[in-house]
């Protein structure tokens, strides 16, 4: 079979499915003219509210769904394009639930919770069409396990190199070896860059100290700018790698949790309406 | 000097090999770089690390400048050697033995800190994911949930069935259930805002009337629920209309559903005379007046409604002519010619909702004045009482006559001459002047209620009561209010002219005619709330009243406490206004 994106799966079959939810839902509001104005407590209100509800929970499902190969439930992908499509419509549907009215309480609290979610999702599709590719680019064909397997190869190498030259060089490799690291807090996975980077510090370093040695130890050290060099452009890429991989990943820390706190605010907001009717 | 090294290896599944090399030299110098006599590759190593020298057999190891030297676990710059002494240089302990024969000194050197596994210790160092940072999904899943299911389902749930939890928030500016509040007050429940019990008595019910009923005692009901027993009606909630947490103003449904719901075919359901009605627009019956009708025979009036399209007449008992006192000529007043406009009598009461009423002393009096005689025009008799008007009459020309010198040819002489001071009236001339006086009162009352003043504006009729005849002045009631059924506020049509709806006026010869405009003339601006295009959306509710029944409070229907109740709500309601 050939790939599907999830936009187009089975032919639009959920893009199609959550524009006339949207169409309708616009229509009915538009029609509608409630004594009190448009608000969640009117028949329409209650009519998008519970699709709203629903919605949420079906897209809430997916988490299950995709952990569990062995469902036969449709496939992940069209779950995922549901949840996608749904996910956008729930914005308008959400929206014309509450009539446009917000306030300082536990109903406007699930909107915007709602709204994070669904935001940081849109990131997470944003970030799954973009990254794949510029991480594959980055990588060229090697993995960030055999970009640092490059990187010890070349701080052994820069050893080598380094044995004949003055101790102070020897001192700067072997901080280069010793305290490069990739990524590191999530700002830096996120950011790509270390501002206190051993490599690049020791390129420096090195490239200073070199033009204090005599001649005859030219070729050990420009054999270890190169080395150093072609380090320092490792670790470029292997951080982009982090990178690209934390952008990837990162939205999924402000969706699950926070849809799990958008849960419980539909629960209270349910409970509260029908408790306080 | 001379050494003999052995090389040490350990073989990891134990035992040594070692390689043996005899080095010589003035001094033996360790190192890094190739030129030493003591060769060790590891870059951990300075070029030139330490030098071990012989002094008269004596042998001493030293520091080179920068590198450090450890002497059996001790910081050295320089130590004199000994058997079994172990020196650590970089990665390496060099130990030193028993000197074999022929050897001035016997070392070992041993690589005993292996460098390690770059790519080990670099994947230590690097945290590459997101997950191995320490944050975690599932962990904050559950805190959130946590947090917001306490806080905003667990909190005001408790609150609601644990006054101890509810007063806890007592002083708070907060309550524990302020969470759930889904709008603004009107503004009059605000006071009782953050009291959710107050209206909400009972979990999972809607809002029941006895809520509202705790204050609205004195609320006038809809309409008699025995001759009305409409469903719709009498099974309809106070908040099926008055819909709280909408904003400020928002409590009052004002939809044509409102009323159209029952009131579009009325007849249908209940015996009524009432009429359909549904949209002011399209479907309002015409305007009925309401008038007073005077029933001449039994001297009293009524109140009865005709419809303005069967030109009804009302009979109020005075005659006015609009047309005479608006004609463009002007009317004859004091001090000449006068052009009279609808303000000069009609004026708004204060409110702007009706009209003053129309008073003889301000609005009348200043033209029509009731003088009696003309020589003498600042005298009026009173307005009002008949009997009031002889008795000034007759006090008047009983003083005239008791002075005398009165122009009557007709009069006695005690009336006519002049009088001398000091001169005596005999008993006989007080009688005939007082006769003359009583006789003279009557005559001119006789002309100012039948011919010259009251007349002009009253129904007035003379009946014998005995010898002396007496008149009546039929009763005068003017409408002040012809639709009292609808509010019409005079102040919110200022941008209008009298005459655009009241336009009959200027040409009414008769004060029977009603002169308030039919329906037509307010559906040229107003419309109900179907195509409403162009003009005032006007719903039942801007002119007509909802709770309009008069002898049916809702504190009386069946079921509802009175205020006074010793309900919980009510007592909390109390503690609040006092």
């Amino acid at each position: 079979m050939m790939h599907q994106s999830l936009f187009v799966y089975s032919g639009y079959r959920y893009f199609k499915l959550c524009m006339l939810l949207i169409v309708a839902s616009v229509i009915a509001y538009a029609i509608h003219e409630p004594v009190d104005g448009p608000n969640g407590g009117t028949w329409l209100g209650y009519t998008l509210g519970g699709l709203g509800a629903f919605i949420i929970l079906l897209l809430m499902w997916f988490g299950m769904r995709k952990r569990s190969y062995k469902s036969d439930m449709g496939q992940v992908q069209g779950w995922l394009s549901a949840h996608v499509y749904l996910g956008l419509a729930l914005i308008i549907i959400a929206t014309l639930h509450a009539g446009f009215q917000i306030g300082w309480n536990i109903h406007t609290l699930a909107y915007v919770l709602m709204l994070i979610v669904i935001i940081s999702g849109i990131f997470g599709v944003y970030a799954y069409l973009r990254y794949p590719a510029l991480m594959t680019k980055n990588r060229r064909g090697s993995t960030l396990e055999l970009l640092l397997v490059e990187m010890s190869e070349i701080d052994r190498e820069c050893r080598e190199a380094a044995a004949q030259l003055t101790d102070e060089i020897n001192k700067c490799i072997l901080d280069c070896s010793e305290k490069t690291m990739i990524g590191g807090s999530v700002l830096k996975q996120l950011s790509g860059k270390d501002a206190n980077c051993a490599t690049q510090a020791a390129l420096k370093k090195v490239g200073e100290l070199n033009k204090l040695l005599p001649k005859e130890m030219a070729g050990d050290a420009s054999r270890l700018m190169t080395l150093l060099g072609k380090k320092s452009e490792l670790v470029q890429r292997a951080r982009r790698d982090v990178q690209y991989k934390a952008m990837m990943d990162i939205w999924l820390y402000f969706h699950v949790p926070l849809s799990f706190a958008l849960f419980a605010a539909l629960t209270a907001h349910i409970v509260s309406i029908f408790f306080y009717w | 000097m001379q050494c003999k090294v052995s090389f040490l290896t350990r073989k990891s599944r134990g035992g040594v090999t070692h390689k043996d090399e005899i080095v010589s030299g003035a001094s033996i110098r360790i190192g890094r770089s190739t030129d030493n006599e003591l060769y060790v590759s590891d870059f951990r190593v300075s070029l030139h690390h330490a030098t071990i020298h012989d002094r008269q057999g004596r042998y001493y190891i030293e520091a080179e400048a920068g590198s450090k030297l450890r002497v059996n676990n001790e910081i050295s710059q320089s130590t004199r050697l000994n058997k079994g002494d172990i020196i650590a240089v970089g990665p390496y302990d060099i130990e030193v033995i028993a000197a074999e024969e022929g050897q001035e000194l016997s070392i070992t050197v041993e690589l005993v800190r292996q460098l390690g596994d770059d790519l080990e210790k670099l994947k230590e160092r690097s945290v590459t994911t997101l997950a191995a940072t320490g944050f975690s999904r599932r962990r904050w899943s559950w805190v959130f949930y946590t947090i917001i299911t306490l806080l905003f389902l667990a909190l005001p749930i408790s609150a609601f069935f644990s006054d101890d939890i509810r007063n806890m928030f007592e002083d708070a500016p907060i309550t524990a259930d302020i969470a759930w509040k889904s709008g603004d007050f009107e503004s009059a429940h605000t006071f009782f805002a953050n009291d959710c019990k107050a209206c909400h008595q009972e979990a999972f019910t809607t809002v029941r009337d006895t809520a509202c009923v705790t204050c609205h005692t004195e609320t006038h009901t809809h309409a008699d629920p025995q001759f009305f027993e409409l469903s719709g009606l009498n099974e309809t909630r106070c908040a099926t209309c008055h819909k709280e947490h909408n904003g400020r103003d928002g409590l009052v449904r004002r939809d044509e559903g409102l009323c159209g719901d029952c009131h579009k075919d009325l007849d249908a359901t209940t015996a009524t005379d009432l009429v359909n009605v549904n949209d002011f627009g399209n479907n309002h019956p015409d305007f009925k007046a309401t008038m007073f009708r005077y029933d001449a025979a039994a001297k009293t009036f009524s109140t009865q409604r005709e419809a303005l399209q069967d030109k009804p007449v009302e009979t109020s008992n005075l005659k006015f002519p609009h047309d005479e006192h608006l004609t463009p000529e002007g009317v004859d007043a004091p001090g000449g010619s006068r052009v009279m406009v609808c303000a000069d009598c009609h004026e708004a009461e204060p409110g702007g909702i009706g009209m003053k009423p129309i008073v003889m002393k301000d609005h009348c009096a200043e033209c029509h004045r009731l003088e009696f005689e003309a020589d003498i025009p600042d005298r009026i008799v009173p307005h009002g009482n008949l009997e009031h008007i002889l008795y000034t009459l007759t006090e008047y020309y009983g003083n005239v006559a008791l002075k005398g010198g009165y122009d009557d040819i007709d009069a006695p002489a005690i009336v006519r001459n002049r009088r001398r001071p000091g001169q005596r009236v005999t008993k006989r001339e007080q009688r005939d002047a007082f006769l003359w006086a009583k006789q003279k009162a009557l005559s001119v009352g006789e002309d100012l209620f039948e011919d010259r003043v009251c007349s002009t504006c009253h129904d007035v009729s003379k009946v014998r009561d005995g010898d002396s005849p007496k008149w009546k002045i039929a009763p005068v009631r003017i409408a002040d209010t012809w639709l009292p059924k609808s509010r019409f506020v005079h102040n919110k049509h200022q941008t209008m002219q009298c005459a655009d709806c009241h336009d009959k006026a200027s040409k009414s010869k008769d004060s029977g005619d009603v002169l308030i405009p039919a329906i037509d003339n307010c559906q040229q601006c107003h419309a109900g709330t179907e195509a409403a295009h162009n003009k005032v959306e006007s719903t039942c509710v801007d002119c007509h009243g909802f709770h309009i029944a008069e002898d049916f409070l809702l504190g009386d229907r069946k079921g509802m406490p009175a205020r006074k109740s010793t309900s919980a709500t009510a007592e909390r309601m109390d503690k609040k206004i006092k």
